[in-house]
């Protein structure tokens, strides 16, 4: 069952098309990853789904109440003449759902704002404004969260955090998180869309995704390596071939047992200095670039064979 | 945290309702006295040898003289106060935070036009009983009933005032233009209001008249009131409409 599914979801601003119809789904329980370059319409989605944009035609439906669902925008804004404690008392009393201190001081602690509790959120970094952001949405106890780029403003250790807070929410509500950061994607979500120029270009399990990659070879030898970097470049095996960094060259392969079997003899023609050859792990970044027509790939033109 | 108290810590937080306390209880215990002061005002000041003849200033005097600087400098202030407070979506991120909890546009903006309304009301009460107290001494007794009118026909001026804001909140977004276009309004509304004696039904009579109504002089006040009660309920109405249309 999908806590929320769209129908040919469109929207434009003036002569924009910022939807170009989508049909999202996005299963009770799952925690799903929205991607897309920038401009791809992100934001605008998750803010139509907020209830706070109209869609210019399409239908949004919610297997949850409207007051179920809560929305973090990726960097909060609050009064400035609140505590934080006193936003998360408003966050739950503005919903009709009041919390008690403790409950308030413990969520606080949750997001590492503990000691910030009486603090005046005037005062605030944008990454305290982040997490406030992420309590203020959690502590009304919504069944859907909406999460725009959660973790964009904090520094690497918060992002860790936010990111394992998010992960330990999958089964108990349902999370819709859009983020430019793939590895927290990959991370974190179980189901994933891809949004291209307004269009969804992809929708379903991440694991799904991942399997549709083909297969690759990692191999390191000592630099240079552009011999075999051209040598490779020239079988009929490899679809195509880069140098990521000083000796380290990845190829997609179109027929593994002849990659298998022709590769020693590339490496010794070559003159190469072996270091080290293996299965080349196939991340979400590699199939998002794939996916976008973005990406290092295609910087490394140069490098791939015609 | 309700609503109500949250809206309640902006007036106060904000300083808001004290610069309102503070413009009107300076309006009601110094305008009376500037009033009594202004013969001798004039005779100090005036060095060109000219007689000016100021006659002997009345109770009438010193209430004119008070709700005068209120339909103007209080006008001014009440706006922008208001404006600080309804404009919320000149912030989207905040805006966002109201508008995904409050489900209906009315729970969001009526408590806010009511604290606000509220706070001038009680401000407005302390600047009366300022005026009311500084012009008995200085000046001659006012009737209680009369200052009571006073006070109930600039409240609802002040109500028209407010709801005017909220329209306009709900059709621009920065405060600076929300105050700016506002008091605009008001002062088109004003100075068509002064063309003719065929347009004193306009709310902005309201402003004018206070001080006749205080001291019982006051003919033909209702139709302003009617059309300020009316123009009140219409523009808050509109302003509900307009901000449960308007997108972040």
């Amino acid at each position: 069952m999908n806590a929320l599914s769209t129908t040919n979801l469109m929207k434009r601003y003036g002569g924009t098309q910022a939807l170009a119809g989508i049909d999202l789904a996005i299963p009770t329980g799952s925690i799903y990853g929205l991607v897309g370059p920038n401009g791809s319409g992100k934001t605008t989605a998750l803010e139509i789904l907020a209830g706070l944009r109209h869609p210019t035609s399409g239908k949004v439906e919610l297997s949850v109440d409207r007051a179920d669902v809560a929305y973090c925008p990726d960097v909060g804004d609050f009064e400035p003449w609140l505590t934080a404690a006193e936003v998360l008392d408003s966050a739950s009393g503005l919903l009709g759902r009041p919390q008690s201190r403790a409950t308030i001081d413990a969520m606080l602690a949750r997001i590492g704002l503990a000691e910030s509790a009486n603090r005046r959120v005037g005062g605030f970094s944008r990454g305290m404004r982040s997490r406030l952001g992420l309590a203020a949405g959690l502590i009304g106890e919504p069944k859907f969260l909406i999460a725009d780029e959660p973790a964009a403003a904090l520094d690497p250790a918060g992002r860790w955090e936010i990111i394992d807070l998010l992960a330990s929410l999958a089964g108990s509500m349902t999370v819709l998180v859009s983020s430019h950061d793939l590895a927290d994607v990959e991370r974190i979500c179980d189901q994933i869309g891809v949004l291209v120029k307004g269009r969804l270009v992809y929708q379903g399990g991440l694991t799904d995704l991942l399997a549709r990659a083909a297969p690759a070879l990692q191999v390191v030898v000592r630099p240079p390596a552009d011999q075999l970097v051209s040598a490779i470049a020239a079988t009929a095996w490899a679809r195509s071939v880069a140098e990521t960094e000083p000796g380290v060259i990845r190829t997609d392969v179109i027929d593994p047992a002849a990659a298998e079997r022709e590769l020693p003899q590339l490496l010794a023609a070559s003159g190469s200095h072996l270091v080290e050859v293996g299965r080349a792990g196939v991340s979400l970044q590699d199939i998002f670039f794939e996916l976008t027509g973005t990406g290092p790939r295609l910087l490394a033109a140069t490098k791939e064979r015609p | 945290m309700s609503i109500w108290r949250l809206e309640w810590l902006r007036a106060w937080r904000t300083r808001r309702i004290v610069a309102l306390g503070a413009i009107f209880l300076i309006l009601g215990l110094g305008s009376p006295v500037l009033t009594y002061y202004l013969p001798e005002i004039v005779k100090n000041s005036n060095n060109s040898g000219v007689q000016i003849a100021v006659p002997k200033q009345t109770a009438a005097d010193g209430i004119r003289s008070f709700t005068g600087n209120l339909a103007q400098l209080g006008t001014l202030v009440v706006a922008i106060v208001a404006s600080a407070s309804l404009a919320f979506d000149a912030q989207p991120a905040l805006s966002a935070f109201y508008r995904t909890r409050l489900q209906s546009s009315a729970r969001l903006v009526l408590p806010r036009m009511a604290v606000v309304g509220g706070a001038t009301e009680a401000m407005l009460a302390l600047g009366f009983l300022g005026a009311w107290y500084e012009t008995t001494v200085l000046l001659g007794s006012v009737s209680a009933l009369g200052i009571l009118a006073g006070f109930a026909v600039t409240s609802l001026w002040f109500c028209f005032v407010i709801s005017v804001v909220a329209a306009v909140a709900s059709l621009l977004r920065s405060v600076l233009a929300v105050a700016g276009t506002s008091i605009g309004l008001l002062l088109a509304l004003s100075l068509i209001g002064s063309l003719s004696s065929r347009f004193d039904w306009l709310p902005t009579k309201l402003a004018g008249s206070a001080a006749d109504v205080v001291m019982r002089q006051s003919s033909g006040v209702w139709p302003a009131v009617i059309a300020g009660v009316v123009a009140s309920i219409v523009a808050t109405g509109f302003a509900l409409m307009q901000f449960s249309r308007r997108e972040l």
